[in-house]
């Protein structure tokens, strides 16, 4: 049977590891039984989500080209053999761009 | 949701690829184009690490050349015990840390700092007031100005060690592992560190959309 936290602050505690996926099944499973009762819980779940995203949108920081030339250049000089790969730089592999939510 | 991080795609080899622990062997041998490709498969997630460390695009600039440069001269070294990707982002951070102390000349930039973070407010009983639902009204604002320069002053007034904390996970997407392996963390630091910025952040999203 599942258990109940009865207070908010007990959920919104747990808030961070729920949205992150890194809450424990039991407490998670708990979480989601007082969300189910609880408006104001589900709207504050609901804000602190879009805070993430609205942040994300804002403030995401891309790598300038110029700075990956330079440092290619910068390495080059200092490490023998070195030779950029074909393309130059690899994709981001989980720039916010391409990060679902 | 699940976490995602930037392990996945840098480390294991892509339609053939070599992944990262056969490239690092390479380079270990003297092999100077499969340690550029070292660096290209991780600039970029290591320019923003330093980006967020030292706020600036020059600095960040040259704790990517001095990042490399040491990763490179320190890789006959590197026994494969961590991720490749871990170890990388721990010198990033060192060399970051290394600059803000010589500028600020202030020892430990990313130690406790005193918190006054805002949150929700409870009642005695522990209970949440009605909330203003804005989450829609963030959706149809999202290119707003006014929103834009909202976040900025939210984000540039967290405390610095959470600020660092929170763009490196929400915004970069690293891993709490990574974050707490660059900033010499442990994980529920990180996870802390995390919260208490997001719902200040949450609180002062929420003053700007009038709750």
């Amino acid at each position: 049977m599942t258990s109940l936290f009865e207070h908010c602050s007990e959920c919104v505690e747990l808030l961070g590891e729920y949205v992150d996926g890194s809450l424990a099944a039991e407490k998670a499973a708990a979480l989601e039984a007082h969300l189910s009762l609880c408006p104001p819980c589900i709207t504050f779940v609901r804000t602190y989500k879009a805070t993430r995203v609205l942040c994300r949108h804002k403030l995401a920081a891309d790598m300038p080209q110029e700075l990956c030339n330079s440092l290619n250049a910068f390495l080059a000089k200092n490490v023998p053999g070195y030779v950029p790969p074909e393309g130059g730089e690899k994709p981001a592999p989980a720039s916010p761009s391409n990060k679902k939510n | 949701m699940v976490d995602q991080t930037a392990e996945g795609p840098a480390q294991a080899g892509q339609g053939g690829e070599p992944d990262d622990r056969e490239l690092v062997a390479k380079a270990q041998r003297g092999d100077g184009a499969a340690f550029a490709e070292l660096v290209a498969r991780h600039q970029r997630q290591l320019y923003r690490l330093a980006l967020r460390m030292t706020g600036s695009e020059a600095d960040a600039q040259e704790v990517l050349q001095e990042a490399f440069l040491n990763a490179y001269q320190k890789l006959p070294n590197f026994r494969g015990e961590a991720q490749f990707s871990s170890w990388l982002y721990r010198i990033a951070a060192n060399s970051a840390l290394m600059r803000l102390r010589r500028k600020r000349r202030a020892p430990d930039a990313l130690q406790d700092q005193p918190l006054e973070l805002q949150g929700p407010k409870f009642s005695v009983e522990g209970f949440l007031e009605p909330q203003n639902d804005w989450s829609q009204r963030a959706d149809t604002q999202m290119m707003d100005r006014e929103l834009g320069q909202a976040i900025d002053q939210a984000v540039t007034a967290l405390p610095e060690d959470y600020r660092t904390v929170f763009l490196l996970k929400d915004v970069d997407g690293l891993s709490n592992e990574e974050i707490a392996s660059a900033l010499d963390l442990t994980v529920p630091a990180v996870k802390s560190r995390l919260h208490r910025a997001r719902l200040s952040l949450r609180e002062k999203l929420g003053d700007f959309f009038g709750q």
